[in-house]
């Protein structure tokens, strides 16, 4: 049995005095799953997904994401855990805009301080991969949303992460971009075994996984096969 | 694991060129105040060397004795109103140490005539060591020499201002004869150009005879040998330290002063006047410094200004940064190089920029102006060093931020 890639273990999150917004969540993801996140808006998805993105941290309780404790890391050991372990596909793309699609793949791998000699041809093969050869040197404003998208994707991709964590990947996407999207990220998942955790609302976006989450009220009350009754839970 | 230096500078160029007219203005206060730095600099070192040039070309290392006053029926006649000094205490100055060359002269306003022309200029009995001391040549014919000297032979150097006047231009004034106070004098040669003296007189509208001749057919004197003024010319100015001194006790022993008398001469020095000069061009210079200062200072809060407006704007894209891995260092240095190359690149327009102004106002008021070495390397470092100063905080504010609060950043 391999050891667990993220184990969340009875973890707080509240903001100032109000209501507790995670309450003694815990989870355990082993690699290769496909993980759908699901819930109602502030049941605490989001908060939950920023703590696995270790973009924010826990009041209490233990994150362990690949065996490295993130409890207490400092911000720059924090980027180096994201920029190794962990992929970022937005709802928003978030793209930078006057960069070309090249840069933008580039982007992690330039963080990292690989030199150009490296990055370069692998920018292009991965935007090759997500079906973009034609688009190297475009600009996120000329291209369409599922392209856009798909860009976020091989920079997700840019340095083999392990972990790919998807926020809404097609909440501002048509259901053609949208399905081709989904297409993708299965393929990662199925392919390469990329651990992947989506958040969505959309049932038939979370019917593609293969394991369900629900939040409700800052708490799990679903935790398994995605099923009919999982989805109403 | 981190950005490469190199990927950092590349990425605050991107970035800048997007927003090209905005970095302009903001470059703009640097650009005045370097600019102005640069070309105070520049037309101070070109005042000082003018005055120099001028003190020199009135005789480097200068002593001018001038002959006292003397009192008639209760009026004073002011300096030079009495012919006090001698060709005798000039003989004796010129044994001091630290002497290299000794002038007695007369001189005197008189009318000059050449056929059909005349003009009315200073004319000057001198010895020949007057052009050793002044440093002056001629630009045709020769000067006379202690022969003409001894001789008191008739004949003159004119000035520039003087050939232009009494000759047309086509003419050649040397082996011309011309009338001083109706007494004919061979003109043997015309003085090189030397253009106006530090208190703004023309040095050309002169004419130099032998002192001798001068004395005797010219202006008479009261008694034998007088003389108006004595040209004292030190060997270095630190030979001329102390040496005023001396030459007031070697007058005023050969004058038979008493202790209680005052001098019958009134010693001068040149560089004081040059002194002077200087320290108005100082008190110029520093004004125009201050001016500069407080624009480089407004230039600088100008660039914070606007890195803080850019960090604000760019929240968003340095919350995706922060995301994918770039640490703190590598978005304060992001930050800090771009306010760098602005207050740089101010300060390279500003460098130029005064250095091409200091080059019109030489042309245009005719002093040497100069941008040194020193200029450029102090507008570069106070340039990267107000950058630096300046885009520090907002730097840190975009290193700092969280993560997550720039990307919910709309």
């Amino acid at each position: 049995m391999s050891q667990p890639i993220i184990q969340v273990s009875r973890v707080d999150k509240s903001y100032g005095t109000m209501a507790p917004v995670l309450r003694q969540v815990s989870m355990t993801v082993m690699p290769g799953e496909f993980l759908a996140i699901m819930g109602p808006s502030g049941s605490g998805k989001s908060t939950f997904m920023n703590i696995l993105g270790c973009l924010d941290r826990a009041d209490r309780g233990e994150y362990v994401l690949g065996g490295e404790d993130t409890t207490d890391l400092t911000p720059d050991r924090a980027a180096d855990l994201r920029n190794r372990m962990l992929g970022f596909v937005f709802q928003g793309f978030n793209l930078l805009q006057r960069r070309s699609a090249l840069d933008n793949v580039a982007l992690p791998m330039i963080c990292a301080g690989l030199p150009r000699s490296q990055w370069d041809p692998r920018a292009r093969e991965l935007l090759d991969k997500v079906g973009l050869s034609a688009k190297y040197h475009s600009r996120p404003n000329q291209l369409s949303g599922g392209q856009q998208q798909r860009v976020a994707i091989a920079r997700a991709l840019a340095m083999e992460p392990p972990v790919i964590l998807a926020d809404e990947p097609t909440g501002n996407l048509d259901s053609v971009s949208s399905s081709e999207i989904m297409r993708i990220i299965r393929s990662l998942n199925a392919d390469q075994g990329i651990t992947t955790i989506l958040v969505t609302h959309e049932p038939d976006i979370a019917a593609q996984a293969k394991r369900l989450v629900k939040f409700k009220d800052g708490r799990i009350v679903y935790d398994g096969p995605v099923t009919e009754a999982g989805m109403s839970a | 694991m981190s950005m490469k230096n190199s990927a950092i500078l590349g990425e605050a160029l991107i970035s800048m060129r997007s927003t090209g007219l905005r970095t302009f203005l903001t470059m703009l206060g640097i650009i005045i105040g370097v600019g102005s730095v640069v070309l105070m600099l520049a037309i101070g070192r070109g005042v000082e060397i003018s005055v120099r040039d001028s003190i020199a070309s009135q005789g480097a290392n200068l002593f001018i004795i001038l002959s006292g006053s003397t009192t008639a029926s209760g009026i004073r006649t002011g300096s030079g109103g009495a012919a006090t000094l001698t060709v005798g205490d000039a003989q004796e100055l010129a044994g001091l140490p630290g002497v290299v060359a000794v002038s007695p002269n007369v001189a005197g306003i008189s009318q000059i005539v050449n056929e059909g022309q005349n003009w009315s200029t200073q004319v000057r009995g001198a010895t020949a060591d007057f052009f050793i001391i002044r440093d002056w040549t001629v630009s045709a014919g020769a000067l006379f020499d202690d022969g003409a000297e001894r001789a008191a032979a008739p004949v003159a150097v004119i000035g520039a201002t003087v050939a232009e006047n009494l000759f047309l231009s086509d003419e050649d004034p040397v082996g011309r004869t011309i009338r001083i106070k109706n007494i004919p004098f061979q003109v043997v040669g015309v003085l090189e150009k030397k253009g106006q003296s530090v208190d703004g007189q023309d040095q050309d509208d002169t004419i130099v005879v032998p002192l001798t001749t001068a004395q005797r057919r010219l202006f008479g004197s009261p008694f034998p040998g007088a003389v108006r003024v004595i040209f004292v010319q030190a060997a270095s100015e630190e030979a001329m330290k102390g040496l005023d001194e001396k030459i007031r006790e070697v007058l005023r022993l050969r004058h038979r002063l008493g202790e209680n008398q005052d001098d019958d001469f009134t010693v001068r020095d040149l560089t004081a006047i040059g002194q002077t000069i200087q320290e108005s061009t100082q008190a110029i210079a520093l004004l125009l410094g201050s001016i500069a200062a407080i624009s480089l200072v407004v230039g600088g809060i100008g660039i914070m200004n606007i890195m803080l407006v850019s960090v604000t704007e760019r929240t968003r894209e340095i919350g995706v940064r922060k995301a994918i891995g770039a640490r703190e260092r590598d978005i304060l240095l992001q930050f800090l190089i771009e306010s760098v190359i602005l207050s740089l690149g101010g300060g390279l327009i500003g460098l130029l920029l005064g250095g091409g102004l200091s080059m019109l106002i030489g042309s245009i008021f005719n002093l040497p102006t100069e941008v040194s070495l020193f200029s450029v390397t102090l507008s570069f470092v106070v340039a990267a060093g107000i950058g630096v100063f300046f885009g520090y905080y907002p730097a840190r504010q975009a290193a700092r931020l969280q993560p997550i609060e720039a990307l919910r950043y709309q």
